[in-house]
């Protein structure tokens, strides 16, 4: 923009004419002691406990700890410049981050302010970031599906909208991953989608949110980003303001599912703060409140009545395990906080499982309701055919000694195992689940090859497609499939595989 | 701080038993007569701080001193209760007066405040300034007054925390901030 002088010498004449001549007032204290992102402030005699302060330079601080002769503040951003008696200022306000549509395809942090070097978003809608669950009153069942476009989540751990589903494993055992696809897989689904990133490396987030871009799942997701770099603080609140966020699209009556990756990382910040502020620790040195603390932010994730606008906030939170310890104070807590957990495992993830999900001790709580009736039809089996495989597997090496019910359910087992495989990225719909898990039930991959029942599911599919395509609708839509459904569905595959086997 | 937040309980016992025998503007002109003696006499300083000198000596010359200077005997003997649970040390006199005194203006509800002002003024005019200010603000005050030429001109006061405040300088880093967008 260029500006003639005369032009600048006017604006500035308007602008000094336009101050107002009102005295203003702020309350203010001084700053008594300040170190690794936690300041002690002296005076600030009535602020409130989660109150935004300002220090000098237009630094936020939220007010912790209140206490007889200072407050306890931490700091949200870059501390370096505050000192020892810099003035600092009430606000007034609680922190809130700014919503509007337009989050979507960003990446911000957790203040609301974008990070991808993108514009600025300008929004008059702020929400706090910390705000009270839905009561129980304003709450409705949890009944509509959330696809995930995993088979083995879909099948045996289903999640509906509004569902609390914890994802719980060892590092390097697939939990972001099944996160994402999941997001991957909203595509066209109405959907809002909220990844947020706490405590992770920058080429992390960098990485997943390209891969985003690439899957065309950055247009109706939002990634909220507080890095391994940036303060505990920043790391603190990531949580409570991408929920924030999703709770402005569930006020809309929007369907939101929010990614927490990961929680223990986010209880270790906490923990951080928590010992600087000089709160007494308790088991593992985590405060008294760090069960409050993830409690209070998955109670809003919820499916509301109708009457408020049947919105609801779906919550995968991501919890990291050490040698598969799920009995720890972490991984316990959430786990009791949530609806279900999907636990993943190293040696299955070692063995080529992937997604590595234990069937066994992952469960959903909820979602069975949401399941979709067709795949609730033909999976219902699946979780007991797994679990007697894994009874049997450790007989496995002694096949040749077996009857031959037991090698039949050896088989069985290890095909199932290989439908519910999936790479990574890979989702997929509804329709294709429940073919893939009938035909499997049906037992036609029994005599395949491992590395051929890939690309026999996907024949298989095809062949469905356009023989039932009215099955493949009921499916969708939500119907169950009556004994003719499955009649014809069997009359197709069977008939698929004796012309492919009469080609052979 | 901890000492601070000690000898405010023990300043406050001490303002108590002074309201409750009507004493407190004596106790209160003592305490600062002593901590104006502590505070500008280096040699006093060093004498209370050096290590090489045992405590008795110390608490004697202190208690030697109140005796001889005709301290009222609540002041006497809240130094020695201070001496006797090993709470004194060079601070103390001055911290005293300081906490002293802010029970004393709470109990009387007078507020303390700083004035900040582009503008010289004479103790007559600071009296009359502190005077118009507290008739409109509702409360009594003590203001304590700071010449800043910086200001350029208008006000910064300051009372218990909050701040009321509107002059050129404040003013010019708004515009700047507006230029700068």
């Amino acid at each position: 923009m260029y500006l003639k002088p005369e032009e600048i010498s006017n604006i500035l004449k308007e602008k000094i004419k336009s101050f107002n001549f009102n005295m203003e007032k702020e309350e203010v204290g001084t700053v008594i002691q300040v170190g690794d992102g936690i300041a002690l402030v002296y005076g600030l005699e009535n602020v409130m406990a989660g109150e935004i302060v300002l220090f000098e330079n237009d630094i936020k601080g939220s007010v912790l700890n209140l206490e007889e002769h200072h407050v306890g503040v931490v700091i949200l951003g870059e501390y370096k410049d505050i000192k020892e008696g810099s003035l600092v200022k009430r606000t007034g306000q609680v922190l809130s981050v700014p919503c509007s549509e337009k989050l979507l395809g960003r990446v911000i942090n957790p203040l609301g302010e974008v990070i991808d070097g993108k514009e600025a978003i300008v929004s008059n809608i702020y929400y706090p970031i910390e705000k009270e669950a839905p009561k129980i009153i304003d709450r409705d069942f949890v009944r509509t599906p959330l696809e995930t476009g995993i088979k083995a989540i879909d099948a045996l751990v289903p999640i509906g909208r509004g569902q609390r589903e914890l994802i719980v494993g060892d590092r390097q055992t697939g939990k972001t991953s099944i996160a994402i696809d999941t997001i991957i897989h909203q595509k066209g689904k109405d959907v809002i989608c909220i990844y947020v990133a706490i405590g992770q490396k920058a080429s992390s987030i960098a990485q997943i949110t390209r891969e985003l871009e690439t899957e065309g799942a950055m247009d109706y997701t939002i990634v909220v980003a507080a890095t391994a770099s940036d303060p505990a603080s920043m790391l603190y609140i990531a949580p409570y303001s991408g929920c924030a966020i999703g709770e402005y699209f569930m006020d809309q009556g929007k369907d939101v599912l929010i990614v927490y990756d990961d929680l223990s990382k986010h209880a270790v910040a906490y923990r951080e703060i928590s010992l600087l502020l000089r709160r007494p620790p308790g088991r593992e040195a985590y405060p008294g409140d760090v069960f409050y603390l993830h409690s209070r932010l998955l109670e809003r994730a919820s499916k509301v009545a109708p009457s408020l606008g049947g919105g609801s906030i779906t919550a995968l939170p991501i919890v990291e395990t050490q040698a598969g310890d799920i009995s720890s104070y972490i991984p316990t807590n959430v786990i009791s906080i949530t609806d279900g957990q999907i636990f993943l495992e190293t040696d299955l993830f070692n063995e080529g499982i992937r997604p590595a999900i234990n069937p066994g001790v992952s469960v959903s709580r909820v979602g069975g309701n949401a399941q979709f009736p067709a795949l609730k039809q033909v999976a219902a089996s699946l979780r007991i055919d797994l679990a007697q495989y894994r009874e049997l597997e450790a007989f496995s090496q002694f096949s040749s000694d077996l009857d031959i019910e037991t090698r039949k359910k050896l088989i069985r087992g290890e095909k199932l195992v290989n439908i519910l495989i999936q790479p990574n990225y890979k989702p997929v719909g509804v329709e294709q689940q429940v073919i893939s898990i009938y035909s499997a039930n049906l037992g036609i991959y029994d005599e395949q090859e491992t590395e051929e029942i890939q690309n026999l599911e996907k024949e298989v599919f095809d062949v469905v497609s356009s023989k039932n395509a009215e099955i493949l609708n009921k499916i969708r839509n939500k119907e169950k499939l009556s004994p003719e459904d499955f009649n014809s569905l069997k009359d197709t595959i069977n008939g698929y595989m004796e012309s492919k086997a009469q080609e052979e | 701080m901890s000492s601070l937040a000690v000898i405010e309980r023990y300043s406050r016992s001490l303002f108590q038993v002074a309201e409750a025998n009507d004493t407190v503007e004596d106790i209160k002109n003592e305490l600062q007569a002593l901590a104006k003696v502590f505070t500008e006499d280096d040699k006093l300083k060093t004498f209370f701080t050096s290590p090489g000198i045992k405590s008795e000596i110390k608490a004697n010359l202190l208690k030697e001193t109140l005796d001889k200077g005709g301290f009222s005997r609540y002041t006497i003997n809240y130094f020695n209760l201070l001496m006797e649970n090993n709470r004194f040390d060079f601070n103390v006199p001055y911290l005293s007066a300081v906490t002293f005194n802010n029970f004393y203006l709470k109990s009387q509800g007078i507020k303390k405040g700083k004035i900040i002002l582009a503008k010289e003024l004479n103790e007559i005019e600071i009296a009359k300034l502190t005077q118009e200010i507290s008739e409109k603000l509702g409360f009594k005050l003590e203001l304590k007054y700071q010449y800043e030429p910086e200001l350029i001109d208008g006000i910064y006061l300051e009372i218990e925390g909050v701040v009321y405040e509107d002059n050129l300088n404040k003013r010019l880093v708004k515009l700047e901030k507006w230029l700068k967008g």
